[in-house]
C-alpha cells in the first residue's frame, strides 16, 4: 500500500542499495564467514537502512554510512544470535562460495586466496576487505569499524603474515 | 649504528604506503644495511591487488525485495508516534477505499497485514518481560477472546522468541496479537479472532503486504501467522501453532 507520492528518503536509499548491494553482500560475508548468514545480514542491513533512511544525507558517502550501519547491526544484534545458533563453527566450502566454472579473469590461485582470506578470523577478514578490496585508508577503516588505527594495523599485519606463510613470500601471489 | 626495531605494523604500513604510520625514511635507510629487516618485509609482502581480484570470483547473494513503503522506526518517541499515526492512517484508508486492488472485501486478516507491515525489529527488540509478566499479560489478552494460552505453547521453537501480546479490535470484536521475533530479528505475529461461522479451514499459505503468511480456522476461531519472507518458517510454525493453540 503506497500513498507517498514524491521521492522520499526511502526512495533515495532504496536506489542506492540497488547499486551498492554486491559490495554490501561481500562485506556481510567477510563479517559472518558464511553464505546463508551473509544473506540474512545483508537483508537485515537493507531493511535497517530503509528504516533509518531519513538519517542518510543525500550526496554524502552512502558506502561508509552503509558499512558502519551493517557493522553495528552485526556486532550489536545479529552476531550474538548467530553464535548462539552455532555461528562460531562455520566451515568455508569452495563450491558454496565461488563460481567453480573456469573463468579466465580469475585464476585458480585467486580462488585459493579468497578461501584463505575467508579462513582468517572475522576481525581480520573484515579489516582486510575494507582496506585491500574496498580501498579505504587505515584511518577510514578504523572509523568504519569504530576501532583504533593501531588495531587496524595489527589485524592487517597478522592477516598478511598468515597469508604470506601460506603462499610463500613473493611480490606477486597470482 | 644499531638500527631501531620496527614493528610488523609499521612494516605493513610501509608496504601499504600509509606514510603517516611508518617512518619511511628510517625504514628505507635501515633496509640498506639490515638483511633481516628485508626478510621480515618479504614475510609480510602480499599482493593485495590479487586479494582484491580474488573477490571477483565470489558468487554474490541475491538482493532481497525491499519494502515499497517507508518504514517508521519505533526506536524513539517521535518514531513511535509516527508509527501509530501511520498505522491509523493505513487502517482508515484501507477501510475507506478497500485495502487492495482486488474486488473482494478486505477481511480482518488484511488489516492485520497492513498493521504488521509497520512492525520492525526495533518495535519489539527492547521488549523484555519476565516470564511471570508475560504469562499475566497473555492470560489477560487471551481472555479477551475466551481462550487460555499457556506460555509454553508459544515457546515452540528456538527460531521464534515470544515478546508480548495485546488486544486489538476489528469491527467491535476483540482481536489478539501475539508478537514474536524470529532468529533473524524479523517481527512475526500470530493473530486470533473469534469466528462467526465456525467452519474449519485448513492451513493455507499466502503473501500479504510482501510478507509470508499462513491462515487457518478451527473450533470457532480464525488465525493468521504473518511476518518476514521465510515461507518455510511461517509454514512450519503455523503448522505447530495450529496443533497446539
Amino acid at each position: 500500500m503506497k500513498f507517498w507520492g514524491k521521492k522520499t528518503a526511502h526512495d533515495v536509499v532504496k536506489k542506492e542499495l540497488e547499486i551498492f548491494f554486491p559490495r554490501l553482500w561481500r562485506y556481510c560475508l567477510a563479517l559472518t564467514g558464511d553464505r546463508s548468514r551473509s544473506d540474512d545480514l545483508a537483508q537485515a542491513a537493507c531493511l535497517r537502512a530503509i528504516e533509518k533512511a531519513d538519517k542518510f544525507k543525500a550526496g554524502t558517502h552512502f558506502d561508509r554510512w552503509m558499512f558502519r550501519l551493517t557493522q553495528r547491526l552485526w556486532i550489536n544484534e545479529i552476531r550474538k544470535e548467530a553464535v548462539r545458533n552455532g555461528g562460531g563453527l562455520s566451515s568455508i566450502d569452495e563450491e558454496d562460495l565461488v563460481d567453480t566454472k573456469p573463468d579466465p579473469g580469475v585464476n585458480l590461485l585467486g580462488r585459493e586466496v579468497l578461501l584463505e582470506v575467508m579462513r582468517l578470523p572475522e576481525a581480520q577478514r573484515a579489516t582486510l576487505l575494507l582496506v585491500y578490496v574496498e580501498g579505504y585508508s587505515y584511518s577510514e577503516a578504523a572509523n568504519l569499524l569504530e576501532i583504533p588505527i593501531g588495531t587496524v594495523m595489527s589485524r592487517l599485519a597478522v592477516a598478511r603474515s598468515k597469508l604470506v606463510k601460506k603462499y610463500g613470500s613473493r611480490s606477486e601471489v597470482g | 649504528m644499531q638500527n631501531r626495531y620496527f614493528s610488523d605494523e609499521e612494516l605493513v604500513a610501509f608496504l601499504d604506503g600509509e606514510d603517516d604510520y611508518a617512518n619511511v625514511a628510517e625504514i628505507t635507510s635501515a633496509l640498506k644495511t639490515d638483511a633481516n629487516l628485508a626478510n621480515r618485509i618479504d614475510e609480510l609482502r602480499l599482493d593485495t591487488k590479487q586479494v582484491a581480484k580474488s573477490f571477483e570470483a565470489l558468487k554474490i547473494g541475491k538482493m532481497p525485495e525491499l519494502p515499497s513503503a517507508p518504514i517508521t522506526s519505533a526506536n524513539d518517541n517521535t518514531g513511535f508516534r509516527n508509527a501509530i499515526a501511520a498505522s491509523i492512517l493505513t487502517l482508515v484508508i484501507g477501510y475507506g477505499a478497500g485495502i487492495s486492488t482486488s474486488n473482494s472485501q478486505p477481511d480482518w486478516r488484511d488489516y492485520v497485514a497492513s498493521y504488521q507491515a509497520l512492525y520492525t525489529n526495533s518495535t519489539l527488540k527492547n521488549v523484555a518481560l519476565s516470564d511471570a509478566t508475560k504469562q499475566e499479560e497473555l492470560d489477560r489478552v487471551a481472555a479477551a477472546i475466551g481462550k487460555t494460552i499457556p506460555i509454553e505453547k508459544l515457546n515452540i521453537s528456538t527460531q521464534l522468541e515470544y515478546k508480548r501480546s495485546q488486544v486489538l479490535g476489528y469491527k467491535g470484536k476483540p482481536l489478539i496479537q501475539i508478537a514474536f521475533l524470529d532468529s533473524m530479528g524479523q517481527p512475526i505475529a500470530l493473530c486470533i479472532i473469534r469466528s462467526d461461522e465456525n467452519e474449519k479451514l485448513d492451513l493455507a499459505m499466502d503473501s500479504m503486504e510482501g510478507m509470508s503468511s499462513a491462515k487457518w480456522s478451527k473450533e470457532g476461531y480464525e488465525y493468521i501467522l504473518i511476518g518476514g519472507k521465510d515461507d518455510a518458517l511461517i509454514s512450519r510454525m503455523a503448522s505447530k501453532f495450529s496443533d497446539t493453540i
